[in-house]
Order: structure tokens, then C-alpha cells, then sequence
């Protein structure tokens, strides 16, 4: 019966830390779109970048 | 920033040169250095009776298979003995609480205690090592059952 | 800018080798702002995200419903199909980070650094989600939660090493230097994945030595090769849509720089 919890520990864990980790996708990326998208409103256009 | 930089990059490259050679020297010595013999994480029985007068009382890990038909299980008192081997050499091993789950005869099992002057290996962590082996049962054959029936209620499991 | 985003996106390293599908188009600078920040661009997961979380999970299920109780290990066999995975998922990974490295210490192309940096933070995420499943799984069947056998201790080593890989990388200010630094070590850290590999034939180990198809029975092979494409696939999803995000975020870096200059 206990092997079950355990069973059910191990498959719960790792849904938890793969959408753990799309929401940390998620959140990375909304917050450097925002600054993406300000820095390209006030810079010029095409600033930054490398050769 | 030319001169001084440049210097300064030179000694940052030497820096990063022996970091590196470090590491691969940490590496080497790990892959082809002593560690290879040193580093070992149990005993077999024939390795721990070779050691003669320093094998007692000093804490080690043992390893071994379980004979067949020696497991004396208490449920009671919680006191498991049974006999270890490499296929060389036997060392009876004494432990107390329930074994995990897998413990059964013939399967291997590392042990961590002390050898005493008994000649029992007073066991305070017992583990199992599986093989590499996954097979689905035989026929009418119930693994849970096989496990009952060598620890019958153990250990409030 | 626009060339070189484009050029990754085609890139052999994130399309090429790992070969999902994913579309980068959007990471081509909009003429509209605006847009950027709206609807697409900002989601956490495209669709092909959605179908690969969709199929690990029909992986699992088909897996855990084929899968007899193993002879010795009982239902706890199943963790398998979780433990494996992730780890083969992340070695994979590990081997992406050396071949970036590898790349960018050659070409000093962006691309690669972004990539190795990708690849890394997932790898290390996964890694750490196999030691614990493993943990999860060795109480009921070794008895123990962790032992230091060399299995589990390089295992262990190798998720610090590339855990100060990452924090190197975020203590490391100027972006060269830091891709600099990093390609030395994602080369470095990966000797280590082999002897990981190989701790368990080299040394005696709690641990058992690598399965292989005569010696796990057909359910198993099927649930756990189900799995491991399944995880697989979703590993390299993550990191190419954690390599887009990289370079919006190296963009972002770069304006800001710029603009302290000018400012001065």
C-alpha cells in the first residue's frame, strides 16, 4: 500500500517541477519582452546586437 | 585601455591555464591515479576476513549475497540473522528492524556496521542492491506475496 | 540584430540537433512594438509545447498500464519510467553544453554561449529531479534515501558542477568574458558526465550497472524507451524556448550597455 505513496510522490514530483518549470519560462520571458519592447521604443531603432 | 589591459590578460590567461590544468589533473588522478582502488564502497567477505586482527570493530560496509535458507527473521523482536557471502567466504550478519522490502534469499545486500570478535557482523543499516534485472513475474506467481511470507507483518510497513 | 536572430534560428546547434520543431519567427524584431509584448511572444508555452507536455503524460500512463509488477521490486519498478528519463534527458543536454562550448570558444559566435547557457539550466533542473527521484525510489527498495556510493556521489558532483556553471554565469557581468568563462568550464564539467556513466562498471556501487534490453523484460524496455523520447523531446523544447528567451534577454543587456555609454 506504502508503495503506491511513493509511486505517487516520484510521478507528482516531477509534474511538479516541469511545470514548475514552464512557469519560470513564462515568467522570464514576459519580463524581458516588456523590457525588450521599452528599450526598442526609446532607443533607436536596431541599437545593440553584436558584429 | 590598452597596455595595462593587455597585461592584465596575460596573467588572467595563465590563471585560467592552471584552473584548467588542475582540473584535468583532479580528473586524471580520479580516472587512472589511486582512486580507482581506493575508492571502494563495501567490503566483500573475503576482503574483510583478510584483514585479520584490524577487520574487528572498525566501521565498515559489507557486501554480499544473502545464502539461501539462513534469513532467521523475529517479527517480534525485530531481530534479523542470516549469512552473507561472496562465493568465497560467509560472514553471519546480525541486524535488527525490518529489512526493505526486496530482502529475500540470494539477493544482494550491503551492510554497515562493525565486525565484532563474535565473528557476527553487527549490522546498523542494512541495504539492498538490486541487480539490473526487471522481470515481470512468472505466471500465478505474486511478488507481493513473496514478501509476505518471508516478513510477515514487519515492522508496521 | 535582425541577421544574426535569424541566423540562429536556423542555426545547426538549437534546430539541427535537437530537432523539434519550434518556430523562432517571432523573435525577428517587430515593426510593431506593441506586438511584442501581446499575445504570442509572451505565452510560457507554444503548442508544440502543450502536445509534448501531452504526451509525456500519455507516455506514463501507457507505461504505468503495461507495466507488471517487477518479481523483486513490485509496483515500485514504475519509478523507473521517471528516474531514467530525466537523467538520459539531462546527459543528453550535458553534451549539448559541451558541444556549445565548444563552438563559441571556435566561432565567438553569441549563439553558442546562449545555447550552452539553455541547455545547462535545464540539464541541471532535470538532474536535480533524478537525484530525488532516486532518492524517492531507494528508501523502499535499497532501504536508504542516499547513500555515498559513486554512483550517487558523482551524480551528485556533476549537479554542483553545473550549478556553478550557472551561478557563474550570473555573477559574471561583462558578457564576453562570462561566455568565455563558462564555454572553459561546460567543456571541464563534462568529463564528468562519462565517469558518472561509468562509476557503476569501475567501481563497486550500491547502485546497479546499466540495464539493457536482456535483462529488463519487454514491458519495461517499451514503457521506459516510451518515456525517455517523450522526455527527451520535451527537454529540447524547453531549451530552445529558453534559448529565445536568452536572446531577447541578451538584446536587453546589450541596449542597456549601449545606453550607459551614450549617457556618459
Amino acid at each position: 500500500m506504502t508503495e503506491w505513496s511513493y509511486i505517487l510522490a516520484a510521478y507528482a514530483l516531477t509534474w511538479i517541477v516541469l511545470v514548475g518549470y514552464v512557469v519560470h519560462l513564462g515568467r522570464r520571458r514576459r519580463k524581458v519582452v516588456r523590457l525588450v519592447a521599452a528599450l526598442r521604443s526609446d532607443g533607436q531603432p536596431g541599437a545593440g546586437g553584436e558584429p | 585601455m590598452s597596455g595595462q589591459a593587455k597585461s592584465g590578460k596575460g596573467r588572467r590567461r595563465i590563471a585560467v591555464l592552471v584552473g584548467v590544468l588542475m582540473v584535468l589533473g583532479a580528473f586524471g588522478y580520479l580516472l587512472y591515479g589511486g582512486i580507482g582502488d581506493n575508492l571502494v564502497y563495501f567490503l566483500t567477505p573475503t576482503e574483510l576476513l583478510a584483514r585479520g586482527e584490524s577487520a574487528y570493530d572498525a566501521p565498515v560496509r559489507l557486501g554480499g549475497q544473502v545464502v539461501p535458507g539462513t534469513v532467521q527473521w523475529d517479527p517480534d523482536a525485530l531481530d534479523l540473522r542470516f549469512r552473507l557471502t561472496d562465493g568465497a567466504e560467509i560472514v553471519e550478519v546480525h541486524s535488527t528492524g525490518a529489512p526493505p522490502q526486496m530482502f529475500r534469499d540470494g539477493i544482494g545486500v550491503v551492510v554497515e556496521g562493525r565486525f565484532t570478535r563474535s565473528g557476527v557482523f553487527e549490522s546498523t543499516n542494512l541495504m539492498v542492491k538490486h541487480s539490473n534485472e526487471y522481470r515481470a513475474p512468472h505466471d500465478m506467481e505474486k511478488p507481493e506475496e513473496m514478501y509476505r511470507t518471508l516478513i510477515r507483518e514487519g515492522g508496521g510497513q | 540584430m535582425t541577421e544574426t536572430v535569424t541566423g540562429s534560428g536556423s542555426g545547426g546547434v538549437v534546430a539541427g540537433s535537437e530537432g523539434a520543431p519550434v518556430d523562432t519567427r517571432e523573435e525577428r524584431a517587430p515593426a510593431d512594438v506593441a506586438q511584442l509584448t501581446r499575445g504570442k511572444a509572451i505565452r510560457a508555452l507554444t503548442p508544440v509545447g502543450w502536445l509534448l507536455l501531452g504526451l509525456l503524460l500519455a507516455a506514463q500512463l501507457v507505461a504505468v498500464w503495461i507495466s507488471p509488477p517487477d518479481r523483486d521490486m513490485g509496483h515500485l519498478q514504475k519509478i523507473m519510467y521517471v528516474h531514467v528519463p530525466a537523467l538520459w534527458t539531462a546527459f543528453v543536454l550535458f553534451f549539448v553544453v559541451f558541444v556549445a562550448s565548444l563552438m563559441y570558444l571556435w566561432r565567438r559566435a553569441d549563439r553558442y554561449d546562449l545555447v550552452a547557457a539553455s541547455a545547462a539550466e535545464v540539464a541541471v533542473v532535470l538532474t536535480g529531479l533524478g537525484l530525488v527521484l532516486g532518492s524517492i525510489w531507494g528508501k523502499p527498495t535499497w532501504g536508504v534515501w542516499w547513500t555515498w556510493d559513486p554512483r550517487l556521489t558523482t551524480t551528485a558532483i556533476l549537479f554542483l558542477l553545473y550549478a556553478g556553471y550557472l551561478a557563474l554565469r550570473s555573477f559574471t557581468e561583462d558578457p564576453e568574458r562570462r561566455a568565455r568563462w563558462s564555454a572553459a568550464v561546460g567543456i571541464l564539467a563534462f568529463l564528468n558526465v562519462p565517469i558518472v556513466y561509468l562509476s557503476v562498471r569501475w567501481w563497486r556501487t550500491l547502485h546497479q550497472v546499466q540495464s539493457s534490453p536482456s535483462t529488463v523484460d519487454d514491458p519495461y524496455v517499451l514503457g521506459l524507451r516510451l518515456n525517455a523520447i517523450a522526455f527527451l523531446l520535451l527537454g529540447a523544447y524547453f531549451v530552445v524556448r529558453r534559448y529565445q528567451t536568452a536572446r531577447l534577454e541578451r538584446e536587453a543587456e546589450a541596449r542597456v550597455q549601449e545606453a550607459s555609454l551614450r549617457g556618459i
